[in-house]
């Protein structure tokens, strides 16, 4: 027995520890491999029985969760269209959550991307290969380590593709972290995890922050109501739920819309680029420093809430990082914000803004990723309800200043220095380009895909066997 | 089931003395099992998606559930009693920030022209106008609320409960936490496809209406400070401290202490059940359908509606291990909510104009051409009384809404455009936007 949960003593404690299976759970999804570079190759199966047979060869060697990682490390991640072309009956995919059977791009309307009707099909205009409506993107590896490594590993891999029954839809999409661990609008970024019961809490002894059970990322272990998902648990258990946006940054626009909003503000332009981002570039949150930047302070980076600046004074209540996770924000001790959580593991790509060619044509981003183990209530919910509308952070119809998707005005709280005001025309300066729902598969699960065959009698309606 | 196959533990962590019940739950769909391999009743998945019809910002829901037999008058007590308590105070509603309204009715029989026609079930009907999503909306109450929700809910047959839970009496589930995923389950469950929602200002949401009524009551506090004698530091320190609040958390406003009856403030919560003839239902639904929605909606022409809907109820829903209740004939479900403490009855016949015939039409004992008094009484033959009544700000009318959208959306407009100005110049500013009559008003100068 490998789970092995303690109940805890007092009263509706909700407080629970589990030892989760870290050996079957794949790296990245608790591990934040901070390693470099990761590459996604994106693939399509072209032959099921011959993409299993190396799914069988590959499982063993995906990274897991329990050990430090060994780089470079590989992660594979499957699409609900991706275990449709390797065989899995349909009657089992049908049980699985309607956000990944429908995949991302069917989606994009409602995470406020631009949509348009294509042959009865709902096409995000945006977006580009290999993502979009058509559904061929089936699975994607994931390499992490120093870059030179990274880039070798990808290149003996795409050796073997034409004897694995999969085929590359894309070239794969190189991300590498940038110094100091920024991203290309030039804030450290990644500091903002949840303390995962069992997990996380352990690490970081005495953290104050309400811990999160880890149910609520990683299928088949205790959620927040205290009970598993059993959909398919030879498929999914240990493994999460992976949101991936390619997010385009317009660094140059950004910087530009920066010094207008000074201009009229009066406000320096870090001094508004902290108060749109919640964070000081270094990464110190407003909420600690409302008014100067104390430079890089890692302890404080991710302990800390919003219940002593309720009415925004310190942090605005629309600033990106609280809006994108609220920590009390929205009163009740944080109990509306539970079932609301990510592991985020976004990664930059393309190359660095240098400021003296800030227009050079090139295309850099974030390649979001975040884990879960409910894509709506959570990737969609943080998407469409906190940083595209405002009503629960009583903003209205504003929306987030670096990830809403459209135009809107931003409150400014007052100081003792300085009168409130509101700063008009800001503007998200991402673009989504596209982007897919993942499962990210336990170990076994990947075993059972690769054993995976016709059985006879089996309509997909009966338990695994 | 072997314990490798699951290797699942359900853990007992909100009572003590708990602790060994080994189960498994799918969230909101498939088996539940225990350890002994005892099966559960599944909760089925929801018939079929149900089409949301959200006017703008505004989502509706409406369910249906059967209450226990002998149970009602308890229900009736909870409801009634408990906003006068402070296990029932509005504020914690309020502080919810995304409930626009929700009401509840107990039927104990359905209205006829004829006979009263009596049910194997009395049912608890509820309705509400929210923000957000319907699983957030309702996972909210299971985890803020989840003791009122028991109150509420428990004597609604087929509501969820923890496994170890299903075996209690329901007295001893009263205090029993709620499975919030199987909770949003079990409302899919008893949820009534809407056939036409209106809100008559669909792009608002609750927090953005309360900001705007606060915006009014400022605007009305700068105005008259602009109007007294020069005092420009005294006005930028109001407009600031005003504008500060303004842009935080909205003031919430002023709740009555009772949530009886179709009355609350100075709204009134119209519930009405007219009967179809069964080979009607298809083309009643048709017509919904084809309603024209938002500003052309046929509520629009009531100034007086803040929400309005109407619902083709076929017969309730099955909840798991009942039978289907068979009414003896569909119905129309139609709901208000409107300004003026009174019976909109009159002013529908007055303003639905041909939609009033193409919709109530389809029903049994319409009285067609008989004009306004019976067609008011026809309604009011078929009304449902509210049982209790909540709105997030009882006591605005359509019109002092709208006007403080308005107010809300001028004063941040002009805190974007006057964000440095010295006192005087805000003041001047001021006076030029909003005090007409003065004679820093163009307005006025002209």
């Amino acid at each position: 027995m490998t789970d092995q949960l303690l109940a805890p003593a007092g009263a509706r404690s909700r407080t629970i520890s589990a030892a989760m299976d870290l050996a079957d759970i794949q790296g990245n999804i608790l591990l934040g491999y901070n390693s470099g570079a990761t590459s996604y190759v994106f693939l399509t199966v072209t032959d099921a029985a011959a993409a299993r047979s190396w799914l069988g060869e590959l499982g063993p060697q995906l990274q897991s969760a329990q050990d430090r990682p060994v780089f470079p490390a590989v992660n594979l991640a499957v699409t609900w269209r991706g275990l449709r072309a390797l065989g899995v009956p349909q009657a089992r995919l049908d049980r699985l959550p309607e956000a990944f059977r429908d995949g991302m791009a069917a989606r994009a309307a409602l995470l406020g991307d631009r949509v348009e009707q294509v042959a009865g099909r709902s096409e995000p205009v945006d977006w580009r290969s290999p993502f979009g409506s058509e559904g061929r993107l089936h699975l994607m590896l994931m390499v992490s380590g120093d870059p030179a490594r990274v880039e070798a590993k990808v290149a003996g891999l795409q050796q073997e593709f034409w004897q694995c029954g999969v085929t590359e839809l894309d070239p794969p999409l190189h991300a590498r972290h940038l110094p100091q661990g920024r991203e290309h609008f030039g804030f450290r970024d990644g500091l903002s995890g949840p303390v995962i019961e069992g997990l996380e809490a352990s690490r970081h002894a005495g953290s104050a922050r309400p811990s999160v059970p880890p149910g609520e990322f990683v299928l088949g272990l205790p959620d927040v109501d205290g009970l598993c998902d059993d959909t398919e648990p030879w498929l999914t258990r240990n493994g999460s739920y992976l949101a991936i946006r390619k997010l385009e940054q317009d660094v140059a626009g950004f910087h530009r819309m920066l010094e207008a909003a000074a201009r009229h503000s009066g406000l320096s332009v870090a001094k508004v680029a902290a108060l749109l981002m919640g964070r000081w570039p270094d990464g110190a949150p407003l909420a600690l420093h409302p008014e100067t930047d104390p430079g890089w302070d890692p302890p404080a980076g991710n302990d800390f809430d919003y219940s002593a600046d309720a009415t925004g004074d310190a942090c605005p209540l629309g600033a990106h990082v609280r809006r994108a996770n609220p920590r009390g924000s929205l009163g009740f001790a944080g109990r509306l914000e539970r079932r609301h959580q990510l592991i985020r593991r976004g990664v930059p790509y393309g190359p660095r803004f240098d400021p003296a060619a800030p227009d050079d044509g090139q295309e850099r981003g974030l390649l979001f990723a975040c884990y879960q183990s409910d894509l709506e209530a959570q990737f969609e919910f943080v998407q469409s309800q906190w940083l595209n509308d405002g009503n629960a952070f009583a903003l209205g119809g504003d929306q987030d200043p670096i990830a809403g998707a459209g135009c809107s005005g931003f409150g400014l709280p007052g100081t003792p220095h300085r009168a409130p005001g509101r700063l008009r025309g800001i503007q998200p300066h991402i673009w989504p380009r596209g982007g897919e729902y993942f499962l990210v598969p336990g170990r076994r699960a990947v075993a059972h895909l690769a054993r995976m065959a016709p059985v006879p009698g089996d309509d997909g309606a009966g338990r695994a066997s | 089931m072997t314990l490798e196959r699951t290797g699942y533990h359900r853990i007992d962590y909100n009572r003590t003395g708990g602790g060994t019940e080994h189960s498994v739950r799918a969230r909101g769909g498939g088996a539940v099992t225990r350890m002994s391999g005892a099966q559960h009743e599944p909760r089925r998945q929801p018939p079929g998606r149900r089409v949301p019809v959200a006017a703008g910002r505004t989502l509706p829901l409406t369910t249906i559930s059967p209450i226990a037999v002998g149970y009602t008058p308890l229900l009736r007590a909870v409801l009634q009693i408990m906003p006068t308590t402070p296990w029932g105070k509005s504020e914690d509603l309020q502080e919810l920030s995304f409930i626009q309204s929700a009401r509840w009715t107990i039927l104990t029989g359905l209205p006829t022209s004829g006979n009263p026609v009596s049910l194997k079930y009395d049912y608890l009907l509820f309705e509400t106008n929210f923000n957000g999503t319907e699983p957030a909306y309702l996972q909210a109450f299971t985890d803020i609320l989840a003791d009122r929700m028991r109150l509420i809910w428990n004597t609604s047959l087929g509501f969820p409960n923890f496994p170890e839970d299903e075996a209690r009496s329901l007295w001893r589930r009263f205090r029993a936490p709620i499975p919030g995923r199987d909770f949003v389950a079990w409302v899919g469950e008893s949820a009534l496809p809407v056939g036409h929602h209106y809100s008559a200002y669909p792009e608002a949401s609750n927090t953005e209406v309360l900001a705007g009524l606060q915006a009014e009551r400022l605007l009305a506090d700068l105005r008259g400070r602009a109007m007294a004698p020069e005092d420009a530091e005294g006005f930028a320190g109001a407009y600031a401290d005003g504008l500060h609040r303004l842009q935080g958390r909205p003031e919430l406003g002023r709740q009555p202490r009772d949530g009886r009856g179709d009355v609350r403030g100075q709204l009134y919560a119209f519930t009405c059940l007219t009967p179809l003839p069964a080979n009607r239902l298809e083309s009643l639904r048709a017509t919904l359908a084809d309603l024209p929605t938002g500003a052309e909606s046929p509520f629009a022409r009531l100034a007086s509606v803040h929400f309005g809907r109407w619902i083709v109820v076929d017969s309730p829903p099955a909840q798991p291990g009942q039978r289907r209740d068979s009414w003896p004939t569909p119905y129309l479900l139609t709901t208000t909510t409107t300004d003026g403490a009174r019976s909109p009855a009159a002013d529908l016949y007055r303003h639905l104009g041909a939609a009033r015939d193409a919709i109530f039409g389809h029903c049994l004992d319409y009285p067609a051409d008989l004009g306004e008094d019976a067609f008011a009484a026809y309604l009011t033959r078929h009304q449902i009384r509210t049982t209790r009544f909540y709105a997030g700000y009882p006591y605005a009318t359509v019109g002092q809404v709208r006007s403080g959208l308005d107010t809300h959306r001028r004063l941040l407009d002009f805190a974007a455009d006057h964000l440095l100005d010295a006192p005087r110049d805000l003041l001047a500013a001021f006076r030029g936007d909003f005090v007409p009559g003065h004679p820093q008003n163009p307005e006025a100068r002209r």
